[in-house]
């Protein structure tokens, strides 16, 4: 099953008096619970993919569709749903509340929008997350009092604190080093396994990309090649 | 949410510079104008006491004029030497006005200027109060207070003097005047100056002095009318005798009155310049001679004192549907009015305050603003973040509101507690005039300020308005923010 499908997507950006094409036409489908990765260079579309399956940007031509919905003509309003509902964010400068503790920036999500969660569940769900991000020691550490690979970890809990069925991440190891990058990554397939969650993330680093079990290749706008790997026995 | 309010406060800890200025701002504002407003609404609740017991009443009753007319004159453009109206048909006016169960008391009043003139060494103004004593006594039983002499008798002719008059003329010329001396004074009226010599039967002193107002002095009514020119003739249209169209008429009167023509060329022109028409241009000397001519119904003003204050509109109402009804020339009004310039003066005050509040309140708005607008740029990330994991724009809306309106009711309430705090100690300790000015002002020589509610709530009201107006641009900005600037933001 699909569970995003871009068709014919171009996106333009005015320039000032000229115009940039970002993406230039691609066709793409992801099936839930892939491990997904978008590779190429800088500039070459990652981040403005990446926005538009996040539905916080929209294509100037052609059509998303995330969960069979197509997101062209949904209102703000309904987009902060979808993305609420269906999507998580994890994005390259971490980007957690500053004012807020581990325990809170992962409770956050679960405060916005309706309710599915009893508080009793809501609580063992966080705990349960905090446990797999390995960061029961800093629950009630603020951000700053964090590492970088500590604070991505948050990010990663925070991101499947709605169970989205589609975690996004920009770049989510541009900010750390490579080990701890490779630690991310680890962390954000094992959750994909055990939560059988779609992850979609972009990245420029081989070692990185290396993980995926999909990859997708861009350069300058356009898909250049697609990668399917099998995946690791026991996933599904 | 108790998770906004959560960040809306740690967001204030977290920036304690930006907090500490927009709050020190809003607590400054919020003081000045507590201070403000109490001083203004203590000192206006003063003058009105003040004028309402001692001078005017709660309502004025006077002839209908072009311009507003007061206790101490006509107001407005004038042209000249103009007088104050009589009230038409003043017996049926009293007669109803008094029959008014809301009416306590009544007592009527002429107004005008005098000079007291000391022959060569010269003359000083002064106010006149023409007064039936009893009825005015009763009605303001408390406003003076007799330093020596005593108070003028019914239907006596005399002169009560104010104490600061006496001193003023003691300064002034070195002449002591005490009671039982006799004092001229001048009066005009319609035909000129009129001169009168009467007995001085008192000084006063006001209760409540406000400069300006010791300049009145109380002349028994009828001495008063003669001075003013106020006969029965006088009355309505001016009906001159033929003597004296006959002065208006010769280029020279000085000469046709004491020129040797009129007493040599004609006997009977010289009978026409009577003793009689001499006295009555130069204003009657001996009490109770030709008094007959002297319009004992002219009253310039009724005033009244009602049982219940609050009854003071609905009174002035009834009283000018009556007149409009009956088609009387007359017009009630409150003790603003009465009082002239006096009374306006506090509201003009505190106009001119509300204004400067107002620019302070810009002020104050324009700084919080630009500090939010600084605050929510800086937030950007923050809030692109929370749009992108599902933050509807209302909840942004929510946790700006939250701050601003928790900044702004924390000091504004700093605010308020410092204001009732320094009212309270001025309220024991007395705020002293420094000039005549704020004598006027404050109603008195020493102002105890009081916290109504109306000012607390006011003060309270302005602080939340200030916080939401304030937001309202920042708020507009930090949702504007879309979610793909949360993946920009470094």
């Amino acid at each position: 099953m699909d569970i995003v499908k871009l068709d014919g997507v171009k996106k333009v950006y005015p320039l000032g008096k000229v115009t940039v094409e970002a993406i230039k036409g691609i066709d793409l489908c992801i099936e839930k619970g892939d491990f997904i990765s978008i590779a190429g260079p800088s500039g070459s579309g990652k981040t403005t993919i990446l926005n538009m399956i996040g539905c916080i940007d929209k294509p100037t031509e052609g059509t998303v569709e995330i969960s069979e919905r197509c997101t062209a003509e949904m209102k703000d309003k309904e987009l902060t749903s979808l993305r609420h509902e269906f999507l998580g964010f994890i994005f390259q400068s971490f980007n957690l509340i500053p004012v807020l503790n581990v325990y809170e920036n992962i409770e956050f999500p679960l405060l916005l929008g309706k309710n599915r969660m009893s508080k009793i569940e809501k609580t063992e769900w966080i705990a349960y997350l905090i446990e797999e991000v390995d960061l029961a020691e800093q629950r009630i550490q603020r951000p700053n009092e964090l590492s970088g690979g500590q604070r991505q970890r948050v990010a990663i809990a925070r991101a499947l604190a709605t169970k989205p069925e589609i975690v996004l991440a920009d770049e989510p190891t541009a900010n750390l080093d490579s080990k701890t990058g490779e630690g991310i990554i680890e962390l954000m397939k094992k959750l994909n396994r055990e939560q059988s969650t779609t992850f979609i993330f972009s990245t420029h680093d081989p070692a990185i990309v290396s993980i995926a079990d999909h990859v997708i290749h861009l350069h300058d706008g356009l898909v250049v090649e697609e990668q399917r790997r099998q995946r690791d026995a026991g996933t599904r | 949410m108790p998770v906004l309010v959560k960040i809306a406060i740690r967001n204030l800890r977290e920036h304690k510079s930006k907090t500490l200025i927009i709050g020190i701002i809003i607590a400054i504002g919020i003081t000045v104008m507590l201070l403000g407003n109490s001083l203004m609404e203590t000192a206006a609740r003063g003058v009105q006491r003040s004028f309402i017991d001692n001078y005017t009443g709660h309502v004025m009753i006077s002839a209908k004029t072009e311009g507003s007319v007061s206790l101490f004159g006509r107001q407005g453009p004038q042209t000249g030497n103009e007088e104050i109206p009589r009230i038409p048909e003043y017996e049926r006016v009293y007669e109803y006005a008094t029959s008014l169960p809301e009416v306590r008391t009544a007592a009527s009043q002429v107004s005008g200027f005098g000079l007291f003139s000391f022959e060569e060494k010269g003359n000083q103004f002064g106010i006149l109060f023409g007064i039936e004593p009893e009825n005015y006594r009763s009605m303001f039983p408390d406003s003076i207070t007799l330093a020596g002499g005593r108070y003028l008798k019914p239907g006596e002719e005399g002169i009560l003097l104010s104490e600061s008059k006496v001193e003023e003329i003691e300064e002034d010329f070195g002449i002591i005047l005490s009671p039982g001396d006799s004092i001229l004074v001048s009066g005009i009226g319609p035909m000129g100056f009129r001169i009168r010599e009467l007995p001085i039967r008192g000084i006063f002193r006001f209760e409540q002095e406000v400069e300006g107002l010791n300049q009145i002095n109380f002349v028994d009514v009828q001495s008063l009318r003669a001075l003013f020119g106020m006969v029965v003739a006088t009355a309505g249209q001016m009906n001159l005798s033929s003597e004296e169209t006959y002065f208006l008429e010769v280029e020279d009167p000085e000469e046709a009155l004491f020129g040797g023509s009129v007493l040599e060329t004609s006997e009977s022109q010289a009978r026409d310049v009577s003793e009689e028409t001499l006295l009555d241009i130069l204003g009657e000397r001996r009490p109770g001679s030709y008094a007959a001519q002297i319009d004992a119904g002219a009253w310039h003003f009724i005033l009244l004192k009602l049982e219940d204050e609050s009854q003071v509109e609905p009174v002035i109402a009834q009283l000018n549907r009556w007149f409009a009804t009956e088609g009387i020339e007359a017009r009630a009004a409150d003790w603003k009015v009465a009082s002239g310039g006096f009374g306006s003066l506090a509201d003009t005050i505190q106009i001119v305050f509300n204004i400067l509040i107002l620019i302070i309140a810009v002020v104050a708005i324009i700084i919080i603003m630009n500090t939010l607008v600084i605050s929510v740029i800086e937030r950007t990330g923050e809030i692109g973040t929370m749009r992108a994991l599902g933050a509807q724009k209302r909840t942004v809306r929510r946790m700006f509101v939250l701050e601003t309106l928790s900044i702004s009711v924390v000091f504004g309430m700093i605010g308020v507690a410092i204001g009732a705090i320094t009212i309270g100690i001025l309220n024991l300790t007395g705020l002293p005039a420094p000039n005549p000015f704020f004598e006027i002002l404050f109603g008195g020589k020493v102002l105890h300020p009081a916290l109504p509610l109306s000012s607390l709530l006011y003060a309270l009201g302005i602080t939340v308005a200030i916080g939401i107006v304030a937001s309202l641009y920042p708020v507009s900005v930090a949702l504007r923010i879309q979610p793909v600037q949360a993946i920009q933001a470094e």
